[in-house]
């Protein structure tokens, strides 16, 4: 059995990590040229600030409706199938969604010319395909404060309440628990979950290439265009910015790891 | 140093679902007593501990410490600190931090603080294991932390929610010392929930039998083994014999013989603990069905004349012969309703 | 009211980008700026059952893929979990962060680099390729729940089942397989649902001769007809749905949180 493990996870490993090699051999000249091309640094920005937005208000939002969805009494049940609802959707499913909801033809602007806060599909805001990523950014928080949210509810699901029942002993009030209690019993777990979140957004190709334009487009889409483009040329460069999220995504996991073990350690 | 507070429980009663778990419970706690509240599981007895913590609200009755309500007191304000089954250390925290939870959140400097936190964990002679984190130390130690946690606090009352439930035979003697000599130390008046009839009775001053979210009988321990107030009093705390009688104009008849008494005529059981139950030269004739050397005695089992069977502890030296005499003190049976 | 008005607020922001789909698929002409569509038709609803369409053929490709993709991971992931789960070796650590890695870096900088060997075996282009290549984001998820389900696991029943004359393989049929069913529902799910989410890996494997569900809408996300589009997505989501409503009593929390949809 142990054999036949270790065999499985070769394979699993062979699959994860022979795939760099040539990655590793092609690029190493197609680096100096990533600094100097100016698409590369403007994606570089738009795709970290995506990354970083999303995670970020996935973290306060998830958070937030779990201690809200925690808190409820009536129609509890309701709600917390209704707030896992979005975890199951494909990520181009929900980014159809947001197409049809935000763009400037979408039902959010017919319905502000409705009550007449804009005057035609050309007055309402930019949200799809616009250069900040307005609707990028609104599917990765509807997918992934969810997921986050999913998370703070199971961490908090196991004894906390028993925990927060002997704090209320011992004198603490509803702010002093959140704040001494229920936030560092969290804090792990949503820590480890942002940086699936912050990868994920990162590094997906999907979401930016279908709500995003073409220029200045993430790093995944720049990366697809470079690879299929006709000038084999630029396909060094496509590697290059692979290995570039990789390695970046890499040192999140195994910060990741450090983080989860902890986590497991404390909740054990 | 707490002077002692009396905690009055008046009509409490409280449900869940329908299902009065709580049933009018009445109860005064002595100042500076450690009172039982034993009974078995399903008795209302934690849910009570909760009501009087706050951490529960009641549905009637009052709580009174000294004389004065403290229902509109939320649990975080109430004089009071609760020990529970588990220790529930906050794992984010080191074992001081834990202690000193409590004091932080009743903004005490952080100077005087850790001066309290020190002599805390030195009254559970943990003075070393400030710096540790939870899960380092073995759950009797966390326990004793859970304890000083709760007492530096300095609670008027301490409750206490079967705290050595969850220790292994070995340890739980040891913390049941620390507790009770703390608790004697301080004078803290202390509501302790057990279901463990032999513990409530090494460790309180008082114990309140609870059945059915009711007190059946309250007192000191002696009191449940010298009178019990009924015969589920009788059969809880177990090892009675138990043998049919009937009271006619004032005598009791049973196989033992026949005696005055005051109660009321018709069927009743005679209750009687099997020390009181001694060989005698002559008395009643029985004979020996079995005999187990125990140690510090005999175990006998004998069958009386009208085939009733009796238990009985004989002196260890005793030979036994196959038949006996016996001879009971009728002041140490108990006649109860049946 | 305004103690449930967050909670209102919570629900409308969870369900509002459902609207839309909904709408689009039963609609016929919707044209700016009305705010109900015109006319309702059922053709984009209808398209998805026309032999003439390429939908159905995707539907099939997809399901196989997903169910493929789902046993071979489980019956891999069954090996991996218990190295994993049940014993102490060295570089555990190591293996573990391997294990973790091609489920977090993204699909499309792993496969860009492996393409070329698809290419090279002949496997771009065929389902085998892209089943071959799903597996590599669905075998870290599988393992994870096989190996916390096996961290967790009594080899006494084992031994048991051993000492009671049950022969390895009936051991393994009769006795670790359903101790483990609860979990290995859940990695099947996992898995199902991470190869039928698939998108960059697919393309790039596939070549646009494997066409999934996701590529189908893809496309027709790219041509405008909206109906059609809107009417594909509802497709797409519905069997995972309902995959979740028959596993939700295997769910728990914790394996939501542990393994995560972090990539879906």
């Amino acid at each position: 059995m142990l054999f036949l493990g270790g065999l499985g996870l070769g394979v699993a490993q062979s699959f994860g990590y022979l795939p760099f090699l040539p990655g590793w051999h092609w690029s190493l000249d197609a680096y100096s040229g990533l600094l100097d091309d100016k698409a590369v640094r403007q994606s570089f920005v738009l795709t970290f600030r995506v990354a970083f937005l999303s995670t970020g208000l996935a973290v306060v939002l998830g958070v937030g409706s779990a201690l809200l969805i925690r808190s409820t009494r009536r129609g509890k049940r309701l709600l917390s199938a209704l707030f896992q609802s979005t975890l199951p959707v494909p990520h181009v499913v929900g980014a159809l969604a947001m197409l049809l909801l935000l763009s400037q033809g979408g039902t959010l602007s017919r319905l502000t010319n409705a009550v007449g806060l804009t005057h035609g599909s050309q007055s309402f805001p930019e949200l799809a395909g616009d250069r900040f990523g307005w609707a990028i950014l609104a599917e990765y928080v509807w997918k992934e404060a969810p997921f986050i949210g999913v998370v703070v509810l199971s961490a908090l699901s196991s004894g906390v309440a028993d925990l927060e029942d002997a704090a209320r002993t011992l004198g603490a009030g509803p702010a002093a628990r959140l704040r001494h209690v229920v936030l560092p019993l969290i804090t792990p777990g949503v820590l480890a979950t942002s940086i699936l979140v912050f990868a994920y957004s990162f590094g997906s190709y999907e979401v930016p290439y279908l709500l995003g334009r073409p220029y200045p487009a993430t790093l995944p889409v720049v990366a697809y265009q470079y690879y299929t483009d006709v000038d084999l040329n630029a396909r060094p460069v496509a590697m290059a910015i692979c290995v570039v999220i990789a390695v970046l995504i890499a040192s999140l996991v195994a910060l990741y790891m450090l983080l989860a073990e902890r986590f497991v350690r404390r909740t054990a | 140093m707490t002077t002692g507070t009396t905690v009055e429980l008046r009509g409490l009663t409280k449900s869940y679902d329908g299902t009065q778990v709580v049933a009018g419970l009445d109860l005064v706690i002595r100042p500076g007593s450690l009172t039982a509240l034993l009974g078995p599981s399903g008795c209302g007895k934690t849910t009570t501990l909760k009501v009087v913590a706050g951490l529960l609200d009641a549905d009637a009755g009052d709580v009174l410490f000294d004389g004065r309500s403290v229902l509109s007191l939320r649990a975080e304000q109430r004089p009071v600190a609760m020990v529970f089954q588990k220790p529930l250390l906050f794992p984010h925290l080191s074992l001081g931090d834990n202690v000193g939870f409590g004091l932080r959140m009743r903004k005490v400097p952080k100077k005087e603080r850790v001066e309290r936190v020190a002599r805390a964990l030195e009254l559970v002679r943990l003075q070393d294991l400030a710096s540790r984190r939870v899960g380092e130390v073995s759950g009797g130690q966390e326990q004793r932390v859970a304890l000083a946690r709760a007492l530096v606090t300095e609670p008027s009352v301490l409750l206490l929610d079967e705290p050595f439930s969850a220790l292994d035979a070995s340890l739980r003697g040891e913390v049941r010392d620390l507790v009770r000599g703390l608790q004697q130390e301080l004078g803290v008046t202390t509501l302790f929930v057990t279901h463990d009839q032999e513990e409530a009775v090494a460790m309180s001053d008082d114990i309140a039998l609870l059945f059915e979210g009711r007190v059946e009988q309250s007192g000191p321990p002696r009191d449940f083994y010298a009178a019990p107030a009924s015969m589920r009093v009788a059969r809880f705390f177990g090892g009675r014999n138990e043998l049919p009688a009937t009271v006619r104009t004032g005598m009791v008849h049973s196989a033992l013989g026949q005696w005055a008494t005051s109660r009321t005529e018709g069927a009743a059981v005679l209750t009687v603990r099997p020390e009181a139950v001694v060989l005698a030269a002559e008395g009643l004739p029985a004979k020996v069905l079995e005999a187990r050397f125990l140690g510090t005695h005999v175990a006998v089992t004998v069958e009386l004349a009208d085939g009733s069977r009796l238990r009985l502890h004989a002196p260890p030296s005793t030979a036994l012969p196959s038949h006996v005499h016996l001879s009971v003190d009728p002041a140490a049976t108990t006649l109860l309703e049946p | 009211m305004i103690r449930t008005l967050p909670r209102w607020l919570l629900a409308i922001g969870l369900l509002l980008p459902f609207v839309p789909l909904l709408v689009w698929a039963g609609s016929g002409q919707w044209r700016y700026p009305a705010v109900v569509p015109q006319r309702g038709s059922g053709r984009g609803l209808r398209l998805l059952l026309d032999p003439a369409s390429d939908i159905p053929q995707g539907l099939l490709t997809s399901l196989l893929l997903g169910v493929t993709v789902s046993v071979i991971a489980c019956a891999i992931g069954l090996c991996a979990g218990r190295a994993l789960g049940l014993y102490a070796f060295r570089g555990k650590r190591a293996v573990r962060f391997l294990l973790l890695a091609p489920a977090i870096v993204p699909g499309l900088a792993v496969t860009l680099g492996i393409q070329v060997f698809f290419l090279r075996y002949r496997l771009a282009g065929t389902l085998p390729g892209v089943v071959l290549v799903q597996l590599l984001p669905t075998i870290p998820y599988v393992t994870l729940v096989l190996g916390s389900a096996f961290a967790n696991f009594e080899t006494g029943y084992e031994e048991q089942a051993r000492t009671l004359g049950a022969g390895p393989l009936r051991t393994f049929w009769h006795v670790t397989l359903p101790v483990l069913r609860p979990s290995l529902v859940v990695a099947a799910f996992f898995a199902f649902l991470i190869s039928w989410s698939e998108y960059i890996l697919t393309l790039l494997i596939g070549g646009g001769t494997v066409k999934t569900l996701p590529l189908l809408l893809f496309a027709y996300i790219g041509s405008s007809d909206q109906n059609v589009a809107a009417a594909l997505a509802l497709l797409v989501v519905l069997p995972p749905f309902l995959l979740v409503l028959l596993t939700s009593r295997f769910l728990t929390g914790s394996q939501t949180g542990a393994v995560g949809f972090g990539r879906l």
